[in-house]
């Protein structure tokens, strides 16, 4: 039997929450895309006063359950964060896949919503509305694509409760599309 | 569990086995360029390539300045105005802004001690989405397209390709910000980072907090499926204010990063205030933050023209803070330095021209007379000379930094000659590229003397295209010539010239892979190397 020897370099330390910084700082610069466009959104909005929105009606139930579905979709993803943390594996599958499913809930009542607003892009409402809530559809499929990575780099033993960054990086990306949705619907849903 | 079987012993594969393994192939030359992930490779590129544009792109401005010296007979009236509306764009994002970056991807992880920068691959996308970016918008431009061309289409291509660019360099800086604060070595706090990757976290958080409102704009006109005159009458003003004050200064933030490192290392000495210097960095990033003032209006309120005033303090204050080291003696007359001085003298220029243009502002604009100009409809005046100042500045800082850090970039270093050489031509250049428009709009001189000083302009933005291929031309020479990396020859060449007390200088001439042959000496200070060489020890408490 062959001794390991003396010499062997200790493993690499895990780097400073490399991970961790990288979504704060896409975040940021996704938040701030997401915001100006809010911001644009209630501009166009003031400038056409007379005419804004006089053809089609927005209704209230669907952005309410979005936003009931993504805030349930951050307890679930903390749960998983809560669960990785504590090597709790096949909880933190179960979380993760709870957050998807909701997240693929709000997509599909965002595109219902569409329907059922009927807005054309002809329309001096469009562009901007469209603009507005297709953004932050982009950016919860963004989310949901960064959770499947790291529930596959998860299983792969990736991530762990020595180095829990990748779910905690998808959780904190999942919470920022929350907030933007929360300014999204108030902005563009209940100040109509 | 028990182990109840003794492990077989490990035999040496055969002969025959080895022979029916697949035989992995080297890759090619163009193969290890296209997949790299190595920071020193990409740097190098983003360096050449941004350097290359930036030369065509200030020539550029100096055609299109030379046909308003000419009275118009220059150009064809609607070449010109495209040249007018579309130089802007490519000198900041197709030259200034992917110059600094690429200094600071190459310098910045071997800055902070680290092996590689964070995301590698994210950078190398960084590097091709911005290098198509650019093809793509010069393929518009030159097809009748971009911001006041005829074609439809070309002009949207022009239109994404603008956002193509921010994206990529949005990538970029993500990386280089991830990599100061994730991969610093032990002991190694935010304070006690180096000035040049300091100033890179603020210009970084600058640029994420301005370049993603343009990138909204250009979003919404995109999906309205704007016809060429919705872009250039719609669009483009409304996108204009990325290149005023106070905007316009998140490219000049990495100089001053470049000008304190430089001036440390020159001077072979310890900065004693070093949390004041990054301090100052940090308010004058603070004060180029713009997003605020994207309605003409808002530029015309009293925190704008504060902003225009304070800044120029801020820029005081880093060019006397940065100068303390050299104050004590013991300074070496460097090409870097002497660029570095050029850098920040061509951004105090900026700075007066944008603090009288926002007092001018003030009292309903009754104080004095004065044409702010912009690249819209107003045309020449104090904005596009301020303009040209902060990307003459920025030039002179990427010089700076190419040269300073020559020996880590390229084996054996740049030479000093083309150093000295490209100094004067970037600070007379750059100053003539935007006083001529500063003095066009504070004297409001007649049709002659606009012409004239549009001449100056467009003479000073060829010595500011002379410059860029100056140090192109150094970089290609160096590269041509360089040696390889040898231990010995490295050594060497650091007790020649690696008077830096930060973790860059600890590297072989160029850095082999991994930067870092050997252990990371402990960080206890913001110069570790100093600490390790028993350098400027007196001063230590002082810090």
């Amino acid at each position: 039997m062959s001794l390991i020897p003396a010499t062997l370099p200790a493993p690499t330390l895990p780097r400073r929450r490399q991970l961790l910084f990288g979504t704060v700082f896409a975040a940021a610069g996704v938040a701030l895309f997401q915001l100006s466009l809010v911001g644009s959104y209630l501009a166009e909005r003031s400038a056409n006063k007379a005419v804004w929105l006089t053809e089609n009606t927005i209704p209230l139930t669907q952005p309410n359950m979005q936003l009931a579905s993504l805030v349930l979709g951050s307890i679930f993803i903390q749960w998983a964060v809560w669960a990785i943390a504590r090597d709790q594996r096949s909880q933190a599958y179960v979380a993760l896949g709870c957050t998807l499913l909701v997240g693929a809930a709000f997509l599909s009542q965002t595109t219902f919503l569409w329907s059922e607003v009927g807005l054309r892009m002809a329309q001096v409402e469009g562009p901007t509305f469209y603009a507005t809530t297709g953004t932050h559809f982009a950016i919860v499929a963004a989310a949901m694509i960064m959770i499947v990575l790291m529930g596959i780099r998860t299983l792969g033993g990736q991530f762990s409760s020595r180095l829990p960054d990748g779910v905690s990086a998808a959780a904190i990306f999942w919470h920022v599309s929350v907030a933007l949705y929360a300014v999204v619907w108030l902005a563009v849903y209940i100040m109509k | 569990m028990a182990l109840t079987e003794t492990r077989p012993d490990i035999t040496e594969p055969s002969a025959a086995a080895e022979s029916e393994a697949p035989v992995r192939t080297e890759p090619t030359a163009v193969e290890k360029v296209l997949g790299t992930g190595d920071h020193k490779s990409i740097g190098r590129i983003f360096i050449g390539a941004s350097l290359l544009f930036l030369l065509t792109d200030v020539f550029l401005a100096a055609l299109v300045n030379f046909h308003i010296a000419a009275d118009g007979d220059l150009l064809e009236a609607t070449v010109a105005n495209r040249l007018w509306l579309n130089h802007p764009i490519a000198l900041l994002l197709c030259g200034a802004l992917p110059l600094l970056l690429g200094l600071a991807i190459y310098i910045v992880p071997l800055q902070v001690g680290a092996p590689t920068i964070a995301f590698p691959r994210a950078a190398a996308m960084s590097l091709w989405g911005w290098l198509a970016g650019t093809v793509l918008f010069s393929i518009a431009l030159a097809a009748k397209g971009s911001y006041g061309g005829s074609s439809d289409s070309m002009t949207r291509l022009g239109h994404v390709s603008f956002g193509l660019l921010m994206v990529a360099l949005l990538v970029g800086v993500v990386c280089v910000m991830t990599t100061v604060l994730s991969l610093r070595p032990a002991g190694m706090t935010v304070g006690e980072v180096p000035f040049f990757s300091f100033s890179m976290l603020v210009a970084g958080t600058l640029w994420l907090l301005s370049l993603p409102a343009v990138l909204s704009l250009i979003t919404l006109w995109q999906i309205r499926r704007p016809t060429t005159s919705d872009l250039e009458a719609g669009a483009y003003p409304a996108l204009e204010w990325l290149f005023r004050q106070p905007t316009v200064y998140i490219a000049a933030i990495p100089l001053l990063g470049i000008f304190a490192d430089v001036c440390s290392a020159s001077a072979g000495r310890r900065q004693r205030n070093y949390a004041a210097v990054q301090a100052l960095i940090g308010t004058f990033g603070l004060f180029s933050f713009g997003a605020w003032v994207q309605a003409p209006a808002a530029r015309e309120t009293l925190p704008a023209v504060f902003f225009a005033v304070a800044i120029v303090i801020a820029i005081l204050g880093v060019f006397g803070g940065s100068l303390e080291p050299a104050r004590r003696g013991g300074l070496t007359i460097t090409p870097g330095l002497v660029l570095a001085v050029c850098s920040i003298l061509l951004l105090l220029l900026a700075g007066v021209a944008g603090a009288v243009q926002g007092i001018a502002t003030t009292g309903d604009g009754e104080l004095f007379d004065l044409v702010v100009g912009g690249f819209g409809a107003p045309g020449p005046g104090v904005a596009v000379g301020q303009f040209y100042l902060v990307i003459a500045a920025a030039v002179a800082g990427g010089l700076a930094g190419l040269f300073h850090w020559g020996s880590r970039i390229v084996g054996g270093g740049l030479s000093s000659g083309a150093g000295f050489a490209v100094a004067p031509l970037v600070l007379i250049g750059g100053a003539a590229f935007g006083l001529g428009h500063v003095i066009l709009g504070i004297a409001t001189p007649d049709a002659s003397g606009v012409k004239v000083l549009a001449g100056v302009s467009g003479a000073g933005a060829l010595g500011v295209s002379a410059a860029a291929l100056g140090g192109l031309a150094a970089l290609g020479l160096a590269v041509f010539t360089a040696r390889s990396t040898d231990p010995a020859e490295a050594e060497a060449d650091d007790e020649d010239g690696a008077p830096g007390g930060t973790l860059e200088w600890l590297t072989a001439s160029p850095p082999v892979a991994g930067n870092f042959a050997g252990d990371l000496p402990t960080i206890e200070s913001p110069y570790p190397l100093f600490d390790l060489n028993g350098v400027d020890t007196d001063d230590q408490g002082a810090e």
